[in-house]
């Protein structure tokens, strides 16, 4: 049994210092010297989007051998662990301005969308692929029993899909997501078939809402796949993603003015909310064996904040 | 057990909500950077003299500063920079009438260490270029009778020693000077401390140089260049390394594909020499350009990790 950390790429979301190849090395190779051994992608899409899509890789690094060995011998990163993805993202090469899973009728399209990740992912021996189980809240409003089944039902679609490849999915609630509560992640997972479809638990954006991590990971620990770790100083008390164009909120700051929501792990002076020694116990306790993934998302100098997050890594986490 | 252990030679600028700044203007900032640099497995700080009081007040101490790096990873003060002036006639390192001046204050930056094991004195031995021109033996000559005098008091007085480093727009920058300078100081007191990309600047081999005092050696700075130094760019006053009208930022993090200095080269060197102890590696002036100080030191240790560890470490 045993941890692997991985980094996300989330935080790299400016065209300055994501799109062209050199600047995306840099990247990798400031992963790889703090320590980390894997790397999460974001799906995206559009010509600046080079690391969101697998025909955008083909383009700069070739098929899946081609840049999964980029990966290993140019810049010393073990795995492609997943991408991260989103059904309502708009996805120009797919013709669609995004696509919801609580809608039958749109199921297919996310089943062939997801196809061409999960081919690519197996061909690097990843696992699983990430994805956002529903569309944002307020685009769900009112948000019903009835639709969340369906949207588990369009992800046991995508396991099915994904199973005759040998990996998973795992579903991944963020603080704007309609399934942003315990009682709609309980009829997610009683929804869906254990066998393709597990959770993915991202300890910030639960925590915004109110979700306690360690407990969520305690009450579905054989379904758990991934972790993803950032911290939060502040949670959204006010409810404000239910208000319509919600995202809009991480960079505005809302009706409190918050600067930035989330953080690097370990800050002294201005601890977060989230109990990541105690979740690193339950973990151990719980014999998880896998990937743990930290985000940065929001930082403004990211590769400072893998230099830090790498330290509590090192020095505090490693040592629970 | 290793042989090299590196260091970070600080010229760190980190982002704040009043732009970019030292870290060490806020005790939170120091950690904040002390802590990346410690995840990267730096085992050393190199500092500045003038922070040595600055951290000692931030910290209460001397003292505490290094306790406090040891509680973050690091093992302590490897080195400390400083320079040979001609600005004021006080501390005119050509009048000998200044020397008394100038071992007073080196005897001052070493006491405020604290007895906490710092090794080096990095050491611009000459002042600016336009400051001593024309060069002359008889100057060269006072700077080594000031060097070995002052080296003699911080060895035998504090275990410290002084090690000279040669900026390109320094008086003692090229290769004539710089070994006449180390024949007429005193082995035992004035040490050679080899920074790479200020010598290939200079047109320099800084290879050729590490193997004709590699005997005299006490450190290095890793760092690279993208640029040679055209003809009269190093008298440029007052500050050569920011003002030379088409060269914008001269250093650079080891590894990069421009670079000039041929590192793998320089490990088989020192692997020859069986050189042990601290490297540093330096960037000064990252920021110029929109760089990153976090980024640029990853990458210089993914540089070291992946390729020069693989000839020497």
């Amino acid at each position: 049994m045993s941890v692997k950390w991985g980094y996300s790429l989330n935080a790299w979301d400016h065209e300055e210092n994501s799109v062209r190849k050199d600047r995306n090395e840099r990247t990798f190779k400031t992963i790889s010297a703090a320590g980390f051994t894997g790397v999460e992608l974001i799906v995206g899409s559009g010509r600046w989007c080079p690391l969101g899509r697998p025909g955008n890789i083909k383009y700069i690094y070739g098929d899946a051998d081609d840049f999964n060995r980029y990966l290993k011998k140019t810049v010393a990163i073990d795995q492609l662990i997943t991408w991260d993805y989103d059904p309502g993202a708009i996805a120009v090469e797919e013709d669609t301005l995004g696509r919801d899973p609580s809608d039958p009728a749109q199921h297919d399209g996310i089943v062939e969308a997801t196809e061409k990740y999960v081919a690519f992912l197996a061909a690097v021996d990843s696992k699983f692929l990430v994805v956002r189980p529903m569309l944002s809240w307020w685009k769900v409003d009112p948000v019903t029993e009835e639709k969340i089944k369906k949207a588990a039902d369009c992800w046991n679609k995508v396991g099915k899909m994904a199973s005759s490849y040998g990996l998973k999915i795992l579903l991944r609630v963020d603080w704007m997501c309609a399934a942003n509560s315990m009682s709609a992640i309980d009829i997610l997972m009683a929804e869906t078939d254990p066998a393709t479809v597990g959770l993915c638990i991202n300890t910030g954006e639960l925590t915004m809402v109110g979700i306690d991590p360690i407990a969520l990971y305690q009450k579905y620990m054989p379904r758990t796949g991934l972790f993803q770790f950032k911290d939060v100083r502040v949670t959204d008390t006010l409810e404000e993603y239910k208000q319509p164009f919600a995202e809009d909120i991480k960079k505005n700051g809302g009706k409190r003015k918050i600067d930035r929501w989330f953080w690097e792990m370990g800050h002294n002076e201005k601890p977060g909310l989230v109990d990541f020694a105690g979740l690193m116990r339950a973990i151990r306790a719980g014999g998880y064996d896998g990937w743990i993934v930290v985000e940065s998302d929001q930082s403004p100098d990211p590769a400072a904040s893998v230099l830090y997050n790498s330290w509590y890594i090192q020095n505090v986490l490693n040592k629970v | 057990m290793n042989a090299i252990k590196y260091s970070y030679m600080d010229h760190w600028f980190m982002h704040s909500p009043q732009g970019l700044t030292k870290p060490g203007v806020r005790r939170e900032f120091v950690e904040y950077y002390i802590r990346q640099i410690s995840a990267l497995s730096f085992k050393g700080l190199d500092i500045f003299f003038f922070d040595i009081q600055k951290y000692a007040r931030m910290f209460g101490s001397f003292r505490n500063f290094v306790k406090f790096l040891q509680d973050n990873g690091l093992e302590k003060v490897v080195g400390f920079f400083a320079s040979a002036y001609a600005d004021a006639k006080s501390t005119n390192a050509f009048l000998p009438e200044s020397h008394d001046n100038i071992y007073r204050q080196f005897e001052q930056y070493c006491a405020g260490t604290e007895d906490t094991g710092v090794e080096n004195i990095i050491l611009m031995p000459a002042p600016t270029y336009y400051q001593c021109e024309p060069m002359t033996d008889e100057k060269i000559r006072i700077l080594a009778d000031l060097w070995n005098r002052v080296g003699e008091m911080t060895l035998n007085k504090f275990g410290i020693k002084i090690t000279c480093h040669h900026e390109f727009w320094c008086g003692l920058r090229d290769e004539d000077a710089i070994l006449k300078f180390y024949e007429w100081t005193d082995p035992r007191y004035v040490f050679f401390f080899l920074d790479t990309a200020q010598h290939v600047i200079a047109g320099v081999d800084p290879i050729k140089l590490y193997m004709k005092l590699h005997d005299r050696t006490a450190g290095f700075h890793l760092k690279d260049t993208h640029s040679i130094a055209g003809p009269e760019d190093y008298r440029t006053p007052p500050d050569a390394e920011l003002m030379v009208e088409d060269v914008p930022r001269w250093f650079y993090e080891i590894g990069t594909p421009e670079g000039l200095c041929d590192f793998p080269r320089l490990y088989q060197c020192i692997k020859e020499y069986g050189y042990k102890g601290w490297i540093s590696i330096e960037h000064d002036k990252a920021e110029i350009g929109g760089g990153n100080f976090s980024e640029s030191t990853a990458n210089a240790m993914w540089y070291i990790t992946n390729v020069l560890s693989k000839i020497y470490k």
